[in-house]
């Protein structure tokens, strides 16, 4: 992909019509890690894969699963910096809503507000658009559970089951393979540990970490990341149970 | 613009020297499948009667209607706002907005501003989202949600008759009676209430008003 | 609104909630209020909840302007939201750090000359350490701690009644006694004050406990009670030293 001078900027479309600002953008999330939110019976499931930098980093310190509301989650991936600034704005956006119209901020609001800000950052001069696709999780009293995924054209759809990043084909094909929409959330989340690594097969070398959090009826449809010990213990069963199937196969 | 400002300016030497005010009986009242709202039509210039059927129903948004007792000039104003607040968070929701919401907008406007305004509002309505639902705002912005409300001057004289006479799930029919007769007692005895009766049927479907003469006030 | 003035919320009170309660009792914490809301003197509301949770482990009972105490409800509530959402592994805010900040936001709005109309009463009960307390906060941002309080009239009429019946360990069943004795007392003799009362209880292995309304029985069918007349052969009592 070559840009011949319409990639440094993105005020300006290819004669094909693309922006390769954008493009690079969407290049940054699909080189890292793998983020995907699942629509389950009674709940939401976010989760997210990531692979420990340094021996000397601190344990959970790289955080990737964010509170927007106390009711409203969210995971990024690319830029991590750039997902915490949209998250962020979302909280900003979040905390006005309610001053201004006494409500909580419906989930599709809130996704479409980040969304028309992710768009704002792919048209003008000077400014680059967001490295990070960002998954949004909520429950409110307008629509109920809500799933969206914004990526870094702006673009924003609600899905029953989304993923993004170097797994994300991976994901995809075993969220639509589990009928996660007849499933409980307790049900649903060993499984999604096990899509996570898989979606990261060529880095298992590697020392691997987990983040997950729900949003479902036990937890009073408040956004709760689960406790980091039940992850490392859900990562370690969900790797041998991996390795089992493999020695099956071989 | 309403009647009541129609003849204010009509009239420009009665609203130099008073500020007209919505004496004012303003109720309304949950039944089985509906929201009845009753207002009497009388708006008062200290002693004269600025207006014998003006109307304190104001509508918010298609499911939304707010009563308004106070300074006609003030409720009116806060109705606008409201009003323009809810058809920003319909166009962005795309659907009907919550009354939750047009009743905190409200609380919002009258509490942070209650040394200077006065204003005590019912905010009725229905949405898809909570059904049938009744707030209330008093001068100083205390907020509060029941199965009916009470306002206004003439409210006054006619809470124990409501504390004895309503029952939940009333019928539609029930209902209108029991309004009627509420507004035509406090009319009765409340110098500043008095002209006719606006009533105003909130059901999810529709919206209807009704209108009842003075000749048909029955206090008995 | 003469212009030039600056902009006051409350500067007398209109929606008036009557006094609260609170003491520690073996457990943890109990609040009382009422659950009437007088409008001037008209009791408007007769089942207004004039007590809230902030946390999982702290709630307030409020007495005073009731608009002021759903705007204080509305800042703890951001306060505690932005807390929870931070999740920056540093502690949530504990009932003491609630009952501090409530008395700045009351001494910073006083100063205003803009008050927060309220007697608030705080209480907590830690759930990792256990740690008790109890705290109250008056409209200009005065802090008082202790073993029982009262804000308004109780204050007045209720001190000695708590002051003769409190012990440390109490049962809850005999904190709720005191508790309904003081507001016996309260219906009695305070004009504002109603027979409906509810209770909160906060203990270490319940949190934030918020009990059902209900009504107090008075003793209302005393002889003397229907004797006080004004007939002129009223009997009179003789004593005989």
């Amino acid at each position: 992909m070559s840009g011949t001078g319409f990639d440094y900027e993105c005020s300006s479309l290819s004669p094909e019509g693309r922006i390769f600002q954008v493009e690079y953008a969407e290049k940054a999330v699909e080189t890292s890690s793998t983020i995907l939110g699942v629509r389950c019976k009674n709940g939401i499931v976010l989760g997210t894969e990531k692979i420990v930098l340094s021996k000397m980093m601190v344990a959970g310190t790289d955080k990737r699963v964010f509170s927007i509301t106390t009711t409203t989650g969210s995971v990024v991936n690319g830029l991590t910096p750039d997902g915490k600034s949209l998250v962020y704005r979302g909280r900003e956006e979040a905390v006005q809503y309610e001053k201004m119209f006494g409500i909580k901020i419906p989930i599709q609001v809130l996704a479409e507000r980040l969304a028309m800000r992710t768009q704002m950052n792919t048209i003008y001069n000077g400014i680059r658009p967001y490295g990070t696709s960002i998954i949004l999780a909520g429950n409110d009293h307008i629509k109920g559970l809500g799933l969206y995924m914004i990526e870094p054209s702006g673009q924003c759809f609600e899905y029953y089951g989304c993923a993004s990043g170097r797994g994300k084909q991976l994901a995809r094909n075993e969220i639509e393979k589990v009928n996660f929409r007849e499933m409980s959330v307790d049900e649903a989340i060993p499984l999604i540990a096990k899509i996570l690594l898989k979606a990261q097969e060529e880095m298992k070398d590697k020392k691997q970490e987990l983040e997950i959090s729900i949003i479902s009826d036990t937890t009073g449809y408040k956004h709760k990341i689960l406790d980091r010990v039940f992850v490392d213990q859900l990562t370690l069963k969900a790797q041998e149970e991996i390795e089992n199937e493999q020695m099956e196969m071989a | 613009m309403s009647i009541a400002d129609l003849q204010n300016e009509i009239i420009p030497e009665v609203n130099t020297h008073s500020v007209q005010t919505d004496g004012t009986t303003i109720i309304a009242v949950k039944y089985d499948g509906g929201i009845l709202l009753g207002a009497d039509g009388r708006s008062a210039n200290n002693m004269y009667v600025g207006n014998k059927v003006s109307d304190k129903l104001e509508p918010i948004h298609q499911r939304i209607y707010c009563q308004r007792s106070g300074t006609s000039s003030h409720t009116s104003t806060i109705a606008r706002y409201v009003r323009y607040y809810m058809e920003i968070q319909a166009n962005e929701l795309g659907n009907l907005p919550p009354v939750e919401s047009a009743a905190q907008v409200m609380r919002e406007i009258i509490y942070s501003n209650k040394n200077s305004l006065s204003a005590s509002m019912i905010c009725s309505g229905w949405d898809p989202y909570k059904g049938y639902q009744i707030y209330q705002v008093n001068s100083s912005g205390y907020f509060e949600q029941g199965n009916w409300a009470l306002s206004g001057s003439g409210g006054t004289f006619i809470w124990g008759y409501i504390d004895a006479n309503y029952r939940e799930n009333m019928t539609r029919a029930e209902c209108k009676e029991f309004i009627k007769s509420c507004i035509a007692l406090a009319c009765y005895r409340d110098s500043s209430s008095g002209g006719c009766i606006r009533l105003l049927d909130i059901t999810q479907d529709r919206v209807e008003r009704d209108y009842v003469q003075y000749d048909d006030f029955k206090i008995k | 609104m003469i212009s030039g003035q600056p902009r006051t919320h409350t500067q007398v009170p209109v929606n008036i909630g009557t006094s609260v309660m609170g003491l520690r009792y073996k457990d943890g914490i109990m609040l009382a209020a009422d659950t009437a809301v007088a409008y001037g003197s008209m009791k408007k509301t007769k089942h207004a909840q004039r007590m809230a949770a902030i946390s999982s482990d702290t709630a307030i009972a409020c007495s005073g302007e009731m608009s002021d105490f759903q705007e204080l409800l509305k800042i703890f509530r951001e306060k505690h939201d932005g807390d929870v959402i931070e999740n920056d592994g540093a502690l949530f805010l504990k009932p003491t750090d609630y009952f501090n900040y409530l008395s700045r936001v009351q001494y910073q709005r006083r100063m205003k000359g803009d008050p927060l109309w309220n007697g608030s009463i705080i209480g907590g009960v830690r759930q990792d350490s256990g740690d008790v307390f109890l705290g109250m906060v008056d409209l200009y941002g005065t802090k008082v701690e202790g073993n029982f309080l009262l804000t308004g009239l109780a204050a007045h009429y209720c001190q000695v009644l708590m002051q003769n019946s409190w012990r440390a360990d109490l049962t809850e069943a005999e904190a709720r006694a005191i508790i309904e004795d003081c507001m016996k007392v309260m219906f009695y003799r305070d004009k504002k004050a109603s027979d409906e009362i509810q209770i909160t209880t906060i203990t270490k292995d319940q949190g934030v406990k918020i009990h059902d309304p209900y009504r107090i029985q008075g003793e209302w069918n005393f002889q003397f009670f229907h004797d006080k007349t004004n007939e002129f052969w009223r009997p009179i009592r003789i004593y005989n030293n």
